[in-house]
C-alpha cells in the first residue's frame, strides 16, 4: 500500500482532533466565569490578586449583575454597621432579613459587598427554611472610608437592597 | 501541616446544651486563621505573601445542609461568625471551614431538644421501628 492510498493522513487527523479540543475547552472556559461575575475560577483570582487599586465601575457592574434589572423590594433587609470604625481590619456588622421562613418566603442568597475595596465581593450566605431566622454578625475588612451595600435574593426572585455609610480611620490592605 | 501554622487550626464553637421546641437558638463560631488576602508584601523584601483564606462555612444538623456561606478575601482575620437555627429535634451540630486550599476542619456540638412537657424530642421514632434495618 502507498502513503495517497490512506484515507486520513497523519496530520489530517492531529489538525482536527486539536481544533475539536480548543473549542470544546473555550466553550466551558466562557460559560461559567464572564467578565463582572462575582464568582471567580481559581486562576482568576490568582490573576487579580496583583490587583490593588480599588475600581468603583467593576464594582457597579458587580451590583448590576446580582440585581439584573429586577424591582428592588422596600424594607426587606436591615444592616446594623458603625457610623465609625476606628480600625479597619476588623468591622462588625449584622443583618437580618422580615421574612417568615416558610415556603418561598426565605432568602436563598445574601450578597454583603464593599464598594471601594480592591475586590468588593466579600461574602455570600445561603439560607434554607431550616435555619429558622435570616441574622448573621460577621467581621469584615474596609480599605477606605465607604459604602457598604447588602443585597437579598428571595427564593420566589424578588431582592431587596440597603446602604450604609462607614467612616474608616485607619484603612486595612485588602 | 507545619508547627508554625497551628494557630490557623483552632476552630470554636458554641451552641446552647438545651432548647425548646421552635425556639430560634444562635449559633457563635470563631476560627483562628490568618486569612492572607494576597496584597500584602514583605516590607524588607517586597515579596507578595500568597492568598491563603477560608472559602467556605458549612452548618449541617444530622448530616443536612442548613446552612452555608461562601467568604472571599474581604473577611477579616480570625472570623467570627453567627447565625440561626430552628430548633425541632435534638441532635447533631456540625460546622465545617473549608480552606482555600481543600483542607477542611470540623468542629460538633450535641443539641437536646425538650418539649413543653419537659420530654425530649428524639430524631428518630423508636416505637415504629421492628428490626435493625430500619435504623441502618
Amino acid at each position: 500500500m502507498s502513503l495517497n492510498s490512506k484515507k486520513y493522513s497523519r496530520r489530517s487527523v492531529i489538525t482536527f482532533l486539536s481544533g475539536l479540543i480548543i473549542t470544546v475547552c473555550s466553550k466551558t472556559a466562557n460559560a461559567e466565569f464572564k467578565a463582572g461575575e462575582p464568582f471567580r475560577d481559581r486562576f482568576q483570582t490568582y490573576r487579580q490578586t496583583f490587583r490593588i487599586e480599588p475600581d468603583p465601575e467593576e464594582a457597579k457592574r458587580i451590583v448590576k449583575n446580582i440585581i439584573k434589572g429586577r424591582e428592588l423590594r422596600e424594607n426587606l433587609i436591615s444592616l446594623n454597621a458603625p457610623d465609625i470604625a476606628e480600625n479597619g481590619n476588623t468591622v462588625p456588622i449584622s443583618f437580618s432579613v422580615n421574612c417568615s421562613m416558610k415556603n418561598d418566603d426565605f432568602p436563598k442568597t445574601v450578597h454583603i459587598l464593599v464598594l471601594d475595596n480592591p475586590f468588593p465581593e466579600i461574602a455570600k450566605f445561603h439560607f434554607t427554611p431550616y435555619s429558622g431566622e435570616a441574622n448573621v454578625s460577621i467581621r469584615i475588612r474596609m480599605r477606605t472610608s465607604s459604602n457598604i451595600v447588602a443585597i437579598a435574593e428571595m427564593a420566589d426572585g424578588t431582592v431587596g437592597e440597603t446602604q450604609s455609610y462607614v467612616d474608616v480611620t485607619i484603612g486595612a490592605c485588602s | 501541616m507545619a508547627g508554625e501554622e497551628r494557630k490557623n487550626w483552632r476552630r470554636r464553637l458554641k451552641v446552647p446544651k438545651t432548647a425548646l421546641v421552635d425556639e430560634i437558638i444562635t449559633i457563635k463560631t470563631m476560627a483562628e486563621h490568618v486569612m492572607e488576602p494576597g496584597v500584602r508584601r514583605d516590607p524588607e523584601t517586597g515579596v507578595i505573601y500568597p492568598k491563603k483564606i477560608i472559602d467556605a462555612v458549612i452548618c449541617r444538623f444530622n448530616g443536612q445542609q442548613i446552612y452555608r456561606s461562601q467568604w472571599f478575601s474581604g473577611v477579616s482575620a480570625n472570623p467570627f461568625m453567627s447565625f440561626k437555627m430552628k430548633a425541632v429535634t435534638s441532635g447533631l451540630v456540625e460546622v465545617e471551614w473549608i480552606d482555600d486550599y481543600g483542607q477542611s476542619t470540623y468542629k460538633k456540638a450535641v443539641l437536646v431538644v425538650y418539649d413543653n412537657e419537659g420530654k425530649e424530642i428524639l430524631p428518630i421514632k423508636i416505637d415504629n421501628i421492628n428490626s435493625n434495618k430500619e435504623i441502618m
